[in-house]
């Protein structure tokens, strides 16, 4: 119980800082900026209550906002993802797995995995677009936004997941 | 009764996700007001503390760029004072040594070989100061861009102090904690500095309107108004932020107003906000008579 506690604080911590300190600060291209901390979000345990989902989730989301000068905005999109989860987990798993797992290459194969991954960076990144520009005038923009988001996240995702794999 | 509290527990997870829904869309649309608390941004000192060891660490990968930089400023400044020397030298000096350039600045000469410039005697009381700073956090992707800074109160840096860099005019000061700074720069929507064309005269304001962090918009530029692609646009000095003539950038195109009454100037930057580092705050003295007089204008 401790062990897996200060696993979840020492991943909350890197992750911020990675999120905060790194990602944001160098410049990749204008478009494109991964969202490496949701991966805290969805490697959370599969008995994770859905309300302590939401509250780790609105954690993070803010510790990132704090840093990029953007309070409530990541926020926000990680307590949509927060919301969503449960279903897009219980849809890539078999109905009879009982056991609580943390949601990996390992526990759920690489097809459902990804098909797990995949909708729930796009939601959150739709999310996080739509609320930072607010306004519909600008949909292809958004759109754009979000789709190279989601990619650049996805694949960061994957290439952690295969890396931690191999150890 | 008993229906409404079983429906209630059973989806009390929606309930905590409006609760922190609302809260994230308060902290949302309170951020964009211009003065407010320094606690979630990136100039509190917790962040602060944290990103200014990362700065410290990127400096260096800057360092090679920054020196050509300075290299080629160097040069530049003693083209100049290789320029006021050969003026001062033309001119014949009386017993009381003074003489006006450009009717702004006044030339002091101390003795045969220094040189002191200093504000003419009208503008005395306009003197600043500024206070070297590092850039600790800085965004230039977004549309409301912020950065962080490593002065704060304790440097004397306060609320709506001006920020300008080697290459010209940086931001305002909009936050302030005990040991550093948020300030909204140039590459911000709500930014709106009051600048001018130098050649004409004309003035104009700041705006930017996202995207390219090298281009903005110098708006309610009158439509008489003369100028050249390529003409330099430097600060105006109405306000009580930045003196006159600090360098913001060059015209580069114009754009036809919708209002049809003033031009919208494209203004390529000379600051270039992905590679910033090193800030300077500039600390005018008020200018509480002036403050008063706009106090009692405004309607």
């Amino acid at each position: 119980m401790t062990s897996t506690w200060v696993n979840k604080i020492k991943w909350f911590v890197i992750l911020v800082l990675i999120q905060g300190v790194i990602i944001s600060q160098v410049q990749v291209s204008r478009y494109a900026v991964p969202l490496l901390y949701v991966v805290f979000i969805l490697k959370l345990p599969s008995d994770t209550g859905r309300k302590s989902l939401l509250f780790y989730s609105f954690l993070i989301g803010l510790c990132v906002d704090v840093f990029g000068n953007t309070p409530g905005l990541n926020a926000t999109a990680s307590i949509w993802l927060a919301m969503a989860r449960p279903q897009l987990l219980r849809w890539q798993t078999s109905r009879d797995a009982a056991e609580t797992f943390v949601p990996g290459i390992k526990s759920m194969r690489i097809a459902p995995y990804f098909r797990y991954v995949f909708p729930s960076v796009l939601l959150h990144s739709a999310v996080l677009n739509v609320v930072d520009a607010f306004s519909i005038s600008k949909t292809t923009d958004i759109a754009i936004a979000t789709l190279a988001d989601t990619v650049v996240t996805v694949v960061l995702i994957m290439i952690i997941e295969f890396l931690g794999r191999k150890k | 009764m008993r229906n409404i509290l079983d429906f209630l527990i059973k989806y009390s997870h929606w309930t905590l996700f409006v609760l922190l829904q609302l809260l994230a869309a308060i902290l949302l649309f309170r951020f964009n007001s211009f003065q407010g608390s320094v606690w979630f941004t990136s100039a509190s000192e917790v962040t602060a503390s944290v990103t200014k060891v990362a700065a410290e660490v990127t400096h260096y990968f800057g360092l090679e760029k920054m020196n050509r930089d300075l290299t080629e400023r160097n040069v530049y400044l003693m083209q100049q004072l290789e320029y006021y020397k050969e003026l001062v030298g033309e001119k014949k000096y009386d017993n009381d040594s003074l003489m006006v350039i450009q009717g702004m600045q006044t030339m002091v000469r101390t003795d045969s070989s220094v040189v002191v410039i200093k504000n003419p005697p009208t503008m005395m009381d306009r003197s600043f100061v500024v206070c070297p700073a590092r850039v600790v956090n800085i965004s230039v992707r977004r549309l409301d861009n912020y950065m962080a800074i490593d002065k704060g109160e304790s440097s004397g840096v306060r609320t709506g102090m001006g920020v300008i860099s080697g290459m010209g005019v940086v931001g305002i000061v909009c936050r302030t904690s005990e040991n550093y700074s948020l300030v909204l720069p140039v590459i911000n929507s709500g930014s709106s500095i009051s600048c001018k064309i130098a050649r004409t005269d004309y003035f104009g304001f700041l705006k930017w309107e996202g995207g390219d962090p090298l281009t903005a918009f110098m708006t309610d530029v009158p439509r008489h108004a003369e100028y050249e692609i390529g003409d330099t646009v430097v600060t105006s000095g109405h306000s009580t932020v930045f003196i006159e003539g600090i360098p913001v950038g060059t015209v580069a195109s114009k754009d036809e107003s919708d209002d049809e009454m003033s031009y919208t100037l494209e203004i390529r930057l000379f600051t270039d906000f992905g590679r910033l580092n090193d800030v300077y705050v500039m600390a005018l003295p008020p200018r509480e008579e002036l403050k008063e007089l706009e106090k009692d204008i405004k309607y």
